[in-house]
């Protein structure tokens, strides 16, 4: 799961240098809307109820 | 919204995109942010469908069935995971010229602002990452997520399981996964025999058992950890 993580992270990495080098924010910035509470973690996620008798 | 959020929540960013913009873009570079996208937004997705689904329930046979439904998503996203790792490796480096262009050049604090020092000078690092894991994840995508194959790793899956048992050795978790196969009916409808949906646990426990065999522990327990890292 840490190396699917770590590609989305590299595609956002190439997704940011194409929008910054062609601004395609259009002189816009980025902003914070919303806060969402009760979104379970993605660090709860266990594989070890597998095992469970 | 400054106030100290609670450890549950996630804050929620909104980039205005320009579609003007973006068919001004140079053909390769408007082509390699859309499938980027796409490809990230599969990856986030399935991966938080793993993580909700590999959830503890309270009882024991939903715990079990949610788990080989998790296990299914896990199959998926590391062939996805793959497939990403296929799309950079003949997309941008084979070409040499996105990397050249866009992701060799030093990111500084004038041209990005919202990636921190350590995030914009990672991406090589994190690549060769993601490049230690490339024959696992190959094997997995061709033997178990994206193709289906008639192979002795489910014969050994089956005879490590019953030499050596399904101990795993971690305190807590001390025996069996559940073999049985499960049946689901709609008791409200007449012909409920023929609507049902299924859930084989012998099936999912040898295809479990041959993927973990893959990676490069001989302990169960570790492999699971090995494979989840």
């Amino acid at each position: 799961m840490d190396a699917a993580g770590e590609v989305t992270d590299f595609m956002g990495l190439v997704m940011c240098s194409i929008l910054i080098k062609h601004d395609l924010l259009a002189g816009q910035k980025g902003s914070r809307i919303l806060r969402i509470n009760g979104v379970p973690s993605l660090k709860e996620a266990t594989i070890l109820p597998l095992l469970r008798d | 919204m400054d106030e100290t959020p609670p450890p549950d929540s996630l804050d929620l960013y909104r980039l205005p995109i320009s579609l003007e913009a973006l068919r001004a873009t140079p053909q390769k570079a408007r082509r390699i942010y859309l499938l980027a996208g796409h490809i990230s937004n599969e990856m986030n997705e399935l991966h938080r469908l793993a993580a909700m689904t590999l959830r503890k329930h309270n009882n024991l046979t939903m715990d079990l069935i949610a788990t080989g439904r998790g296990w299914m998503i896990l199959r998926v996203l590391i062939g996805k995971t793959y497939e990403a790792f296929q799309f950079v490796e003949e997309s941008l480096k084979e070409t040499g010229e996105f990397y050249r262009d866009y992701l060799s050049g030093p990111i500084t604090d004038d041209t990005c602002d919202f990636l921190s020092p350590d995030d914009r000078a990672s991406y090589g690092k994190l690549w060769a990452r993601i490049e230690a894991k490339r024959g696992l994840l190959a094997t997995i995508r061709n033997s178990y997520a994206f193709h289906y194959k008639l192979n002795s790793s489910l014969d050994r899956a089956l005879d490590t399981s019953l030499d050596q048992g399904l101990d795993t050795g971690l305190e807590g978790l001390d025996a069996s996964w559940d073999v049985s196969s499960y049946s689901a009916c709609d008791p409200n409808t007449p012909e409920h025999h023929s609507r049902h949906a299924g859930f084989h646990g012998s099936s999912e426990h040898v295809i479990v058992r041959a993927m973990l065999s893959h990676v490069a522990q001989t302990d169960l327990a570790e492999a699971m950890k090995g494979l989840a890292d």
